[in-house]
């Protein structure tokens, strides 16, 4: 392999890589689930297409460099389908108060969720009747 | 210090630390998981002590695949135990869920 | 160079992680550690050259123990017990694992009769015998056939773990005038899928399906096997559970039970015509070794895989009766 293309896939393997540590700072430091969410899926994929083409051009055929590819779309799907669901999923345990917000910020959120159409933010309140869900922190 | 013998005392100090979660924790399920941390602590060892030879020693993995299974098999009884007896205490202190009504005093 | 700050990564992150699960204060984050624990093992499994293990790791210790955590810890009420203790509390704990690693490791790592210094004897005997034993992967040859006995009770252990299962229900059963019945409490919450995640796992049932399929034919000559792949159908199990497409799963169904039964009494039937009729037992006749190996793992996986996602999924007459 040339210096040039190793170089190359070290330099594509490291800005994934700077990629996962920038998720995982925003993991750690945004305040709220949602900006968390976020913060870590966006990264994840993203330094992942990048990890993945970094590695398959040091792959040792076209059968590894397809499998990486196969592999980096099952990740992105999956990510996106997790994060999606953590983010009802909160929605729904406890709505946004739009009354705790700015007005314009209130404003935003109860015309952006009546375009939609989306009641679920609304109208579901934490109301479970089985208390014996466990409620862990969703932080 | 070869790997072997740096992962030989990971797994020794994965095994103390769910020795210590067992001792110290009082809640079921993270004595469960204290539990499995012991166990994958002895697969570290045992793979750690696989690496000894040239071509890795299959016995030795051969019995940490078989241990994983028997450590899955082991821990879902355990958690529903934990979580049976969890929902039992629970039960007694609320006696009335289910009554039969005939059960229930008439009005003399 | 590389290699050692790749061992002194993964092991940070063990024992970080180790000790996150333990004393993480909620539960569900204590959990979440758990299984990135388990992933950060598979990863260490494949740096110490068992790719096999690293397999059964990622599937069965991350995935379907972290699945059955999840589940019960949603019998935890609220609020939450709170585990975190005072480092005092946790002090002579503390001490007394930091002095019995220091002694164990001073023991084993060094002096003439380390256990490093010993060359065990067995490896030299699978490579001596694995022509004679039908597959050709070590690992597999040793679990199917070198080590048989060993995969016989696992089997059978499997089947014990769900007879222990059956014997509690999920949830507070209540008397009523025509029987019992689970509780208001414990009923499931029926929620509607919600149809990008039908149409994901649309997507993922079928290739964790065909990963299995392809686990269990290539264990006989790369890293794979019955267990690896059961553990994978099982996980296409718990997948379509979630978005509640599984076909019902009971063991009231007779196909049910035979699949669970049929790989430990398979194995069982082996064995005693091997003591029986042939050499002796779990002696496995030399012209059809290779067959009679794949024929059991073949039944195994399938053994496994309904166990396992009985387990995880739990037994749908628990919930409607």
């Amino acid at each position: 392999m040339s210096n040039l293309a190793t170089a190359l896939s070290w330099i594509l393997i490291a800005a994934g890589i700077g990629f996962f540590l920038t998720g995982a700072l925003g993991l750690l430091r945004f305040p709220d689930i949602f900006t968390r969410l976020h913060a870590v899926t966006k990264t994840d994929t993203a330094g992942m297409g990048l990890l993945a083409a970094g590695l398959a051009i040091q792959a040792a055929d076209l059968l590894d460099t397809l499998l990486l590819l196969f592999i980096w779309f099952l990740v992105m799907g999956s990510t996106s389908i997790s994060c999606q669901l953590l983010a009802r999923y909160s929605l729904e345990r406890d709505p946004i108060d739009e009354f705790s917000l700015p007005n314009e910020q209130a404003d935003s959120i109860k015309t952006g969720i009546s375009k939609t159409g989306s009641k679920s933010a609304q109208q579901i309140k934490p109301t479970r009747e089985n208390a014996t869900q466990g409620r862990g922190d969703h932080g | 210090m070869n790997s072997g013998a740096f992962y030989l005392s990971v797994g020794m100090a994965v095994f103390l630390i769910g020795l210590h979660g067992l001792l110290v924790l009082q809640d079921n399920l993270r004595r469960v998981i204290a539990v499995n941390l012991m166990g994958a602590g002895v697969f570290l060892v045992l793979v750690a002590l696989a690496t000894r030879t040239d071509p890795v020693d299959p016995v030795l993995q051969a019995l940490a695949v078989t241990g994983l299974v028997v450590a899955i098999s082991a821990t879902a009884f355990a958690l529903r135990l934990v979580s049976a007896r969890i929902r039992h205490q629970q039960h007694k202190t609320k006696p009335d869920d289910g009554r039969l009504s005939s059960h229930k005093d008439k009005p003399r | 160079m590389a290699e050692l700050v790749l061992d002194i990564t993964l092991a940070v992150l063990l024992l970080s992680m180790a000790w996150g699960a333990l004393h993480a204060p909620i539960i569900n984050n204590g959990i979440g550690l758990f299984v990135a624990f388990g992933i950060v093992l598979a990863l260490t499994w494949a740096r110490l050259g068992a790719p096999d293990l690293a397999l059964a790791e990622a599937a069965i210790g991350a995935g379907l123990t972290g699945v059955l955590l999840l589940h019960a810890a949603r019998a935890i009420p609220v609020p939450t017990a709170t585990t975190v203790m005072r480092p005092l509390q946790m002090m002579p704990s503390i001490l007394l694992i930091l002095l019995v690693l220091g002694l164990l490791t001073v023991i084993t790592s060094s002096g003439p009769d380390s256990v490093f210094q010993q060359t065990p004897p067995l490896p030299d005997l699978v490579e001596e015998r694995i022509a004679d034993s039908g597959v050709e992967h070590p690992v597999t040859a040793v679990l199917m056939n070198f080590r048989a006995w060993d995969t016989l009770l696992e089997l059978f252990v499997l089947l014990l773990a769900l007879f222990g299962v059956r014997q509690l229900f999920p949830g507070q059963r209540v008397i009523t005038r025509t029987g019992t019945q689970l509780s208001a409490a414990d009923k499931p919450v029926k929620v509607q899928p919600w149809p990008p995640l039908m149409a994901w796992m649309g997507v993922l049932a079928p290739l964790l399906v065909l990963t299995g399929g392809y686990l269990l034919w290539h264990g006989s000559t790369a890293p794979g096997g019955a267990f690896q792949a059961g553990a994978i159908l099982a996980a296409a199990a718990a997948v379509l559970h979630l978005i509640q497409n599984l076909p019902a799963l009971r063991w009231s169904l007779w196909p049910v039970r035979a699949l669970i039964c049929g790989g430990a009494l398979l194995f069982l039937v082996v064995a005693i015509s091997t003591a029986w009729l042939g050499a002796g037992w779990l002696h496995y006749p030399q012209p059809g070794n290779k067959l009679l190996i794949v024929t059991i793992e073949v039944i195994a996986t399938l053994s496994i895989a309904v166990t396992l996602a009985l387990l995880v999924t739990g037994d749908s007459d628990d919930f409607t009766r």
